[in-house]
């Protein structure tokens, strides 16, 4: 049982969650504890006696206080005791704890057999068609509304955008939802927040906006696109996966995956974790996306830096990023050794090559090697190679990132974007660290 | 501009020219002849933007900086960073253990890992954190700050324990490019190793520093004196700055052979008559006979500020509430060494001071004499001043000495070495009428810190047994020296702080006691993590 206090921060709900389960990270307040290889367990003293496990294979808990959030400051606060170290003495788990997994397992096994009736399921192919034509035709009226709407920004001139405030992007974004095309709905709430900012904004949004427009054309010539981008069309567009079908895809690579980094994003009601994935063994990458909602714990507890012995089930497209975790057969807490990295040459060339296949590919991840950092005053970082070549920095965790190298060459995990890369960890004295992941 | 750009800013209605420029990419769209001009502009668009990402080429990497020495203290321990992270999370809501965390990774010869340096680098700007930060900081540390301005002060360290014998060989480097407080440490290593360099020293920044640095310049400098700094601090005697010549005419004050201090004897015994009691009056020599002292004072306020008085520091403008003569009284005896005055009158501190209490202007005179305790440092004189105003009744007696008591005792008290302050403020936990005197609170803050287990204990069992109290008179002392006490005790008095626990009640008020002792002991709790994951401990009063 190895865990970081990182690692356990990256699985609480928020800030005061996080705070108070800290306070709970001393031996005093518990009593019972301990761990076998499969569970950890303690029992904590607050209004009542709260019992908390941990399922260490998949890092499930379970908690007995009636707290809303999840996980509680009671099992935030066994794990930071764990990860403490010293604290937790390897016992034989007592009843409550064994129950409580045979429980999981029974239900897991249930949740297994549902998915499987579910696949066999017979549908109703009429009723099925009927949907799809429906949903095709309201799509369609959505986009052609959509290319009027860019053409008449065409015409008029995007300099007027200038003194339009949000709402008049919200307006054409609430007109895609409508029309059941949520992917382009979001697209062109992003348009809005490029106006005004920065000298450069005109073009910036206008190459937005073509790519935009490249995507409507697409979706028009759908038939005359080979599967797996019209597939990637479809999704940019807004039609979702069934998770069933990404595993029936039949795209699933077992390996080793080591999670280079992860990025939270937040609104009022949804979160959304980023988790880019490497293969280990086939050098693969995969972009594993999650959703809360409120203060709810996300489905997996994915941890930064942490590998993760499984499959990935990857989404249909021509160039396949996005997956979904199958198979989880454990975790290992860190990962030592050599990670297989490039130049920044064969980071672009990788990139383009990524940018023929599916030109609407927003982040690939690159693993350079003997990276150095150039820090600048004003201007962007740059991070260079051993042949010499640079390319651009995205600043947030670049002063611990140079604080980790201390000005000598690391290989170093991130994300290209076109223009700038993004890291995400590095391998310092032979173990990878992930760079905290921020809201983006 | 771009352009493609440019028509698009101006909107496609008013563009004069609509064509397309020349591209691979825009050729591709040209031959679209069923779409309209914005169309073709907005495809034309997309599949440049796709070829410029996709074939974005790399820059020549600019000048590298060299990279960082080798570290010399290993990193401490990943529990130990944790917790420092953690503190370091949540900014100055908890500074005082966030500079015992770094005194005890200092101690034990180590520096922050270097995913710390950041955070703790942007810390806010407080002097007593950052002089402890800067022995955590290490090789990285030091070689991080010199990419961000913010962090410039962190570039230079002067470790006292690594300079025990010599200055360090980057001496000059620091002194030139070192922020001020790494300078006055290197003035204070000076003066232990170079004292003709430390004199070179300040001369060199007299006419370039602001008055607030000097200050702090001569403070360090004035340290350990001699005959040989004279030609350095009297011209500092006519700086434009009041409190420079101040502390000027303090430091050659405390030189035996300088003339400033012989010019101030002569005046001070000019104006305090010594006297047997036996020439006196009736009424005294009784007093004397039956064991009263022996001396007794006549005390003159000067009329005049004579010219070389002012040459010499004495002010002429008094404090509000001070009158003029009594202020120059003041400042003419807060410039003798006490000493001098027990020589003259075969007293014993505490004896002179009650002569004092009772002669005319004798409150003034005690106030000069305990300004120039504090100067000279003289230990037995600020117990007896200490011992002499906590005595006084300070609602008889409407001076305004009397008003200034709790300020005066609490210079004495932070004055005075642990050993002597710690049995005095102990004695007082007991009392709570003395706490009429002296604010509790404002008296444990100025203790030096980690007091010694014996006083932590003498507190604890005071503490505690407020804490079983519901209604008490000292309650508001109790409460409010709590968070102080939280950060004070040493590591060998936390089980002490632990083992009891508050009994818990019905009463809504002895709820909220409740709840102030359990943080007191979180803090305490904290501190243990700390020390157990640092695996060092702070020097220890106790050892005193």
């Amino acid at each position: 049982m190895e865990l970081t206090v990182e690692q356990v921060s990256a699985l609480a709900p928020d800030a005061s969650a996080l705070a108070a389960g800290k306070k709970l990270a001393t031996p005093k307040d518990w009593r019972s504890t301990g761990h076998d290889q499969r569970s950890l367990w303690g029992e904590c003293q607050g209004s009542a006696l709260y019992q908390v496990k941990v399922d260490l294979a998949a890092l499930a808990y379970n908690c007995t206080c009636p707290s809303r959030k999840l996980p509680c400051k009671h099992v935030l606060g066994l794990l930071l005791l764990a990860a403490g170290g010293g604290h937790i003495v390897t016992a034989e788990s007592p009843e409550w704890v064994t129950s409580w997994l045979a429980k999981r397992s029974e239900t897991s096994k249930k949740k297994e057999e549902k998915r499987q009736a579910v696949d066999t399921k017979p549908v109703d192919p009429e009723a099925q068609a009927k949907r799809a034509v429906k949903r095709y035709a309201n799509v369609g009226d959505g986009i052609a509304q959509l290319e009027l709407w860019m053409t008449d920004l065409v015409r008029g001139g995007l300099a007027e955008l200038d003194c339009k405030g949000v709402a008049f992007w919200q307006d054409q974004a609430r007109r895609l939802v409508n029309a059941q095309a949520k992917g382009l709905a979001t697209r062109v709430e992003k348009l809005g927040e490029l106006v005004g900012t920065g000298s450069d904004w005109p073009a910036r949004l206008l190459a937005e906006l073509g790519l935009l427009a490249l995507l409507t054309q697409a979706y028009g010539r759908l038939a005359q696109l080979d599967a797996p981008l019209a597939a990637d069309v479809r999704q940019l567009i807004g039609w979702t996966v069934d998770e069933n079908e990404v595993r029936a895809g039949g795209d699933v690579t077992s390996d080793r995956w080591l999670v280079l980094g992860q990025l939270l994003e937040e609104d009022d009601r949804v979160r959304v974790q980023r988790n880019w994935l490497l293969g280990l063994s086939t050098g693969r990458t995969a972009l594993v996306l999650q959703f809360a909602f409120g203060k709810g714990p996300f489905p997996a507890a994915i941890l930064p830096a942490r590998v993760i012995e499984g499959g990935v089930a990857f989404y249909a497209s021509a160039c396949p990023q996005r997956g979904q975790i199958v198979e989880r057969a454990g975790d290992q807490p860190s990962f030592t050794g050599r990670l297989a990295a490039g130049t920044i040459a064969d980071m672009l060339s990788t990139a383009a090559d990524a940018l023929a296949r599916q030109p609407w590919l927003g982040r690939t991840v690159a693993l350079l090697a003997e990276a150095r950092l150039a820090p600048a005053k004003e201007a962007a970082w740059q991070i260079c190679d051993a042949a010499r070549q640079a390319v651009p920095l995205v600043r947030g965790s670049h002063w611990t990132l140079l604080a980790l190298s201390g000005g000598r060459p690391l290989t170093i995990a991130g994300l290209w974007d076109g223009a700038a890369l993004e890291p995400l960890g590095a391998m310092v004295d032979g173990t990878y660290l992930a760079l905290a992941g921020t809201a983006r | 501009m771009n352009p493609l750009v440019q028509q698009a800013l101006v909107g496609t209605a008013k563009a004069s020219g609509s064509a397309l420029p020349d591209h691979p990419a825009t050729r591709l769209v040209s031959l679209r002849n069923d779409l309209g001009t914005e169309a073709r502009l907005l495809l034309s668009a997309g599949t440049m933007a796709l070829a410029d990402r996709a074939g974005i080429m790399p820059v020549n990497a600019p000048g590298l900086p060299e990279p960082a020495a080798d570290e010399t203290c290993g990193v401490c321990s990943p529990a130990g960073a944790a917790i420092v992270a953690d503190l370091v999370s949540r900014g100055l809501s908890d500074q005082a253990i966030l500079i015992e965390a770094f005194e005890l990774i200092h101690a034990a010869g180590q520096v922050l890992p270097p995913a710390l340096l950041a955070p703790a680098l942007d810390l806010p700007n407080r002097r007593e954190l950052r002089a402890a930060l800067r022995g955590v900081l290490g090789e990285r540390g030091r070689w991080m700050a010199q990419f961000n301005e913010a962090w410039h002060w962190a570039r230079h360290f002067v470790d006292d324990a690594q300079h025990a014998e010599r200055l360090p060989t980057d001496a000059e480097t620091i002194w030139q490019e070192g922020d001020l407080a790494a300078r006055v440490e290197l003035l204070k290593l000076a003066r232990r190793h170079d004292r003709p360099k430390s004199r070179e020293w300040l001369a060199g920044v007299w006419n370039v520093e602001k008055a607030d640095a000097r200050g702090r310049l001569l403070e360090a400098f004035a340290m350990e004196l001699s005959a040989d700094d004279l030609p350095s601090l009297e011209p500092i005697l006519k700086d434009r700055s009041a409190a420079l010549r101040g502390q000027a005419a303090q430091a050659l004050a405390r030189i035996d052979q300088s003339p400033l201090a012989e010019r101030m004897k002569a005046r001070a015994d000019g104006l305090i008559l010594i006297s047997s009691a036996k020439s006196a009056g009736f009424g005294a020599k009784l007093k004397s006979l039956l064991g009263g002292p022996a001396v007794r004072l006549e005390i003159t306020l000067p009329d005049e500020l004579a010219k070389d008085w002012l040459a010499d520091g004495i002010e002429a403008k008094p404090p509000q509430g001070v009158g003029e003569r009594a202020f120059r009284l003041m400042q003419i005896v807060s410039l003798v060494s006490p000493r001098h005055w027990q020589t003259r009158s075969g007293l014993a501190p505490a004896d002179f001071l009650a002569v004092a209490a009772n002669a005319e202007h004798g409150d003034t005179l005690i106030e000069g004499l305990t300004t120039a305790a504090l100067v000279f440092g003289s230990t037995d004189w600020l117990a007896a001043l200490w011992d002499q105003l906590l005595a006084a009744d300070a609602m008889a007696n409407q001076t305004r000495l009397a008003r200034n008591r709790i300020a005066r005792l609490q210079a004495v008290l932070a004055a005075l070495p642990p050993a002597e302050a710690e049995p005095r403020l102990a004695q007082l936990l007991g009392s709570s009428a003395n706490w009429e005197t002296l604010n509790l609170s404002a008296a444990l803050e100025v203790l030096p810190r980690p007091w010694s287990e014996s006083f932590a204990g003498q507190y604890l069992r005071w503490f505690w047994k407020g804490a079983s109290r519901t209604q008490s008179g000292d309650l508001h002392n109790w409460s409010t020296s709590m968070a102080i006490a939280a950060v004070a005790i040493p590591q060998a008095s936390f089980g002490e702080a632990l083992r009891q626990r508050p009994r818990v009640s019905e009463q809504e008020t002895h709820q909220f006691w409740v709840k102030q002792c359990e943080g007191f002991q979180d803090v305490v709790r904290l501190r243990q993590r700390l020390c157990d994951a640092l695996g060092q401990t702070r020097q220890e009063n106790s050892a005193r």
